[in-house]
């Protein structure tokens, strides 16, 4: 069994920070490998680490409204690439209509605030498997 | 199925080994990493494809900058017209199996990237590398890649594994650290072919190089070299750069002409990862034999004298011993 891999990173210049750290260092405990790329990330960033790094799953931390504009286009070039990568949002600023908008868009899964840090851990393992079985 | 696409993406349909597609090779060094039923394969088509590369290692204690530096280093290399893949390795931790990899933070973005880059979880792994890292060198190789920066845990004392599979090897240190030069002395301090000075913008840089200068020079084996560099704002990168490109190709460099000794070393390295994936293999793997060294062996051989491959058949009994 080989440890899932999971990307973890904020949009643009969105600072916060602490959400994005406290998840990985769960996501760890919970024996995945996280590679941590932190703030300042754009979608073509996040393709092009995807493609060296081979991650499972893409994690991004929302706390600015900016993952409306990147993350249709980080969708994009993820299917441009013919990635199939499952992408998942978490964060304090992720509205119920805007949930029901990325999921329809192609976002795998959105974990709002007070979301119990088992039910996230469980999710990206399925994620994670599905892919795998995917291919 | 692995095998299938593995040999897709390796070989050309009259069995001729190719250069995969940019985008699979980060698939591709998963596959080393995990599955040592593909490794014969992928040493079967690194075999054909390597031709030369440099493997620096860089190690030194956490917090000396050396992500910081290996990126504007990367960077110069990139710059000056060298094809440049970085494996940076950090431990996996031994009670869950989980990591958190951050050395891609102090890459800083821009330019064309076309830097390769690579963060890998110890899985196992001793002497500050991951298990698969040797492999996975020689697969960036096998790419083309012909500048591959290998970044230890930095643990500092127990990096020495690192001096075995690459060449040139950087201790990145920063005044003040004294003690832990001290305590690296007898360690990676002198397996070290440069010492990096980082953070030499410090004040107290002119007196810790001289510290430094005399304890190296009361050593009775080859002094390495001292250099300065402050990575933050690129200071010393070029000079270092200068100095690696100068420095006559050492008996660890590349993987066609190594050295008796260095072909041990290595060797070693890649036996040992064989061997520790044999091991953590379950029975449900009937049908092939984990510990069929004899095979990998064949496949070396071509390469690497044969007499000291003779040397190296004692290892599997001793490492069963040990483990």
């Amino acid at each position: 069994m080989q440890p899932i891999r999971i990307l973890v990173g904020m949009f643009g210049v969105d600072q916060h920070e602490v959400g994005a750290l406290a998840v990985s260092s769960a996501l760890s405990d919970a024996g995945m490998e996280v590679v941590y790329v932190g703030r300042f990330q754009t979608p073509e960033r996040i393709v092009s680490t995807v493609q060296d790094e081979d991650v499972d799953v893409i994690g991004i931390s929302c706390h600015s409204w900016e993952y409306i504009e990147y993350t249709p286009e980080l969708l994009r070039l993820l299917a441009e690439n013919d990635l199939t990568t499952p992408v998942v949002l978490g964060g304090s600023v992720i509205t119920a209509a805007d949930t029901s908008d990325m999921i329809g868009q192609g976002v795998a899964g959105v974990f709002g605030p007070s979301t119990p840090m088992e039910l996230i851990i469980d999710d990206i393992t399925a994620l994670a498997a599905g892919r795998n079985l995917r291919e | 199925m692995t095998t299938d696409w593995l040999q897709e993406a390796l070989f050309e349909p009259g069995g001729k080994a190719a250069v995969p597609p940019r985008r699979l090779w980060g698939r591709i060094l998963s596959i080393a990493e995990a599955d040592a039923a593909a490794l014969p394969r992928l040493l079967e088509w690194a075999q054909e494809r390597v031709r030369c590369a440099l493997l620096i290692g860089v190690t030194g204690a956490p917090g000396a900058g050396k992500s910081t530096l290996i990126g504007k280093l990367a960077r110069q290399m990139d710059s000056s017209g060298h094809r440049v893949g970085v494996l940076a390795i950090d431990p996996s931790s031994d009670r869950t199996g989980g990591a958190v990899l951050g050395d891609r933070l102090r890459m800083e973005a821009g330019g064309g990237d076309d830097i390769f880059f690579r963060s890998m979880a110890t899985r196992g792994g001793r002497g500050g590398l991951a298990r698969a890292t040797v492999i996975c060198a020689q697969v960036l190789a096998g790419f083309g890649l012909d500048r591959i920066i290998i970044e230890t845990t930095g643990t500092g004392q127990t990096d020495t594994a690192i001096a075995a599979v690459s060449d040139p090897v950087l201790l990145v240190t920063e005044p003040g650290q004294g003690d832990e030069i001290q305590a690296m002395k007898a360690g990676v301090m002198e397996r070290a072919d440069v010492i990096v000075v980082n953070k030499a913008d410090l004040p107290s840089t002119d007196h810790f190089c001289a510290a430094l200068d005399l304890a190296m020079s009361a050593r009775a084996s080859e002094v390495p070299q001292i250099l300065r560099t402050t990575s933050t704002s690129g200071e010393g990168i070029a000079e270092l750069a200068g100095w690696i490109a100068r420095r006559p190709v050492g008996p660890r460099s590349g993987f066609t002409s190594l050295s008796p000794e260095a072909a041990t070393d290595y060797l070693t390295e890649l036996f040992r990862v064989r061997l520790r994936d044999g091991f953590d293999r379950t029975s449900d793997d009937a049908g092939s034999d984990p510990f069929d060294i004899v095979a990998l062996t064949t496949r070396i051989d071509a390469v690497i004298d044969s007499r000291v491959i003779g040397r190296l058949t004692d290892l599997d009994l001793l490492e069963k011993e040990v483990t």
